[in-house]
């Protein structure tokens, strides 16, 4: 989305032939680099699925999906979620657009939904694992506990890296380099929720499915 | 340029305490170590100056000795 408004920036007429153009933009050069990292965390989400695709009947007479899994409160963790990319794209256009208390405010609110998100699924692992559906009692449940909370892991780490960069903007003001922070973390948070459609399909929906 | 930096040792050492700790279980030496390493990827985020500019001069005096050298 922001790299499409970088591009429209650019005056086509005056592009030089591309041996003769020097290097990329920073802007585009940092992005193509966080899009690699995005990709291997996919591929590393993908290894995790496939994990549990093939463990998800290996209950070992432990406790199914079905028995354990809180409908309502996914429905709100998966509202939060998307409802938390909403906000961070319109922190993105804050940001391009330079407007620092839209900036704040966007970014405010999507830090409570995804803390809201990321609490949700704690007290909905904490509610497991009181009812004896510990990652130990079966290899469903350790698919599980791996693939859900490695994505939990990542919205915390996102949440983290958003306070700092409201500190970076509050310290060092839209230049170039927190700007292009910005845009990796919006990469980032959008990333994690095409993760987290995945996530509920695969783990929740399919397992409620007759 | 990019400007030099001693980020990646630190982290690096780092690494290592948390590595170490994580084996052995010390969870407190763990803690101590991700902290560590937090605190230095903000001291990294938050420089002021990220990158040095070589003027044209110096790199031209630069070639110029080299070229020197490589004649020699």
């Amino acid at each position: 989305m922001n790299v499409a408004v970088a591009v429209d920036d650019v005056r086509h007429e005056a592009l030089p032939n591309a041996s003769e153009a020097g290097p990329a933009p920073k802007r585009i050069v940092v992005a193509y680099g966080f899009w690699i990292f995005l990709l291997s965390d996919i591929v590393m989400f993908s290894a995790l699925f496939a994990a549990y695709a093939v463990l998800v009947h290996a209950t070992a007479g432990g406790p199914a999906g079905a028995q354990l899994f809180n409908q309502v409160s996914v429905a709100i963790e998966t509202a939060c979620l998307l409802a938390s990319s909403y906000t961070c794209g319109m922190m993105s256009l804050a940001v391009n657009s330079r407007r620092r208390v839209d900036t704040y405010f966007f970014a405010m609110l999507t830090f409570v939904l995804g803390a809201a998100f990321v609490t949700l699924e704690v007290r909905e692992f904490a509610d497991m694992i009181a009812r004896g559906a510990t990652p130990q009692r079966s290899a469903f449940l350790s698919a599980f506990f791996t693939l859900v909370g490695c994505h939990g892991l990542h919205v915390t780490a996102g949440l983290i890296w958003l306070a700092v960069m409201m500190a970076q903007v509050a310290v060092r003001d839209f230049r170039a380099s927190v700007e292009r922070r910005l845009l990796c973390f919006a990469l980032f948070w959008h990333a994690l929720d095409i993760i987290w459609v995945w996530l509920f399909t695969v783990v929740y929906l399919m397992e409620v499915r007759p | 340029m990019p400007k030099n930096s001693a980020t990646g040792f630190v982290s690096a050492f780092f690494a290592v305490v948390i590595g170490f700790a994580m084996i052995w279980h010390i969870w407190w030496m763990a803690g101590v170590g991700l902290l560590g390493a937090f605190v230095t990827l903000l001291a990294f985020a938050f420089r002021n100056k990220e990158e040095v500019e070589i003027p044209a001069a110096q790199v031209a005096q630069l070639d110029r000795s080299r070229t020197a050298e490589v004649a020699l």
